[in-house]
């Protein structure tokens, strides 16, 4: 994690992931949970006092327990529904992290979730770029916060 | 009494998730309605008697702010009762919503905020709640 954003991350995207899709997460990934692949993920943009985006990646197993939770819904459900609850829960955390950003001063405008390609995923951090990765039952979520101003 | 409720939101899984917390939190709920727009919710209100709505706000089409104001404007829907759902933090916006007579709950929210929000918007006391059991329907599920 760099401090290069200056907003402290983990607490905000593990209280949503907690609150929203009650997934109890942690900051200590086990070594298992390091090496596994995101296979999923979601981006979104904002703009307002500070513009950036805010990305949400997967490993196998997170985005079904998020939606099955969200729902109430046990057993395979719909990946359409998946990839909805995966941009909802993108657009829930920008939301909470813009918000908190700024103490409540000024507006943001969100755009809607885009869903992102695994396949061209990096461990690259840009300039400006904070990363935090956490830990669940179910696998692990890894949220980055990219401000193109401050 | 149990409330018609009216969901608005673009995200399937979202209006699912209030629907079932607002099924949790113990307000008697009648039929459910929902919307994916603002403009789709408008439809809803025309076509059915809602008492209750809950709407987000960053919505394709028409937002939830809109269609608040949309809401406040017609005779027949002016004295609906509005819940503004949202991870909005702007304290001007949340103050124009609540200028429009709105409640506003931020994403995540628990049951028993909703049913907190719920009796004091609309003066219903907890008493009446818990004397009326909730209507079963499938309408809000998937």
């Amino acid at each position: 994690m760099t401090p290069s954003t200056a907003f402290p991350l983990y607490p905000t995207a593990a209280a949503t992931f907690e609150e929203l899709a009650m997934l109890f997460p942690s900051d200590v990934l086990t070594e298992e949970q390091q090496e596994l692949p995101f296979t999923a993920g979601v981006s979104v943009r904002f703009f307002g006092p500070k513009s950036g985006r805010l990305e949400v990646r997967t490993s196998a197993g997170v985005v079904p327990a998020i939606t099955e939770n969200m729902l109430g819904a046990e057993g395979a459900v719909d990946p359409q529904l998946q990839s909805d609850a995966l941009g909802e829960l993108g657009n829930v955390l920008c939301g909470n992290v813009v918000s908190s950003m700024t103490n409540g001063v000024g507006v943001f405008h969100l755009h809607p979730p885009r869903q992102l390609d695994p396949a061209q995923f990096t461990d690259l951090l840009e300039p400006n770029e904070e990363c935090v990765d956490i830990g669940f039952d179910e696998g692990r979520a890894q949220v980055r916060l990219f401000l193109s101003s401050r | 009494m149990a409330f018609n409720v009216l969901v608005v939101d673009d995200s399937a899984v979202m209006r699912a998730m209030v629907t079932k917390t607002l099924r949790l939190s113990g307000v008697p709920v009648g039929e459910v309605y929902q919307a994916a727009n603002g403009e789709e919710g408008l439809d809803r209100l025309r076509d059915h008697w809602v008492d209750l709505v809950l709407l987000d706000l960053n919505m394709p089409q028409m937002n939830g702010e809109e269609l608040l104001a949309e809401i406040r404007s017609h005779p027949d829907t002016a004295a609906v009762a509005v819940i503004v759902v949202s991870t909005e933090g702007s304290e001007a916006r949340i103050k124009r919503i609540k200028d429009l007579g709105a409640a506003f709950v931020h994403k995540p929210f628990r049951p028993e905020e909703l049913r907190a929000v719920i009796r004091d918007l609309t003066g219903v006391s907890d008493d009446t709640f818990d004397s009326v059991p909730a209507v079963s329907n499938g309408g809000g599920d998937f």
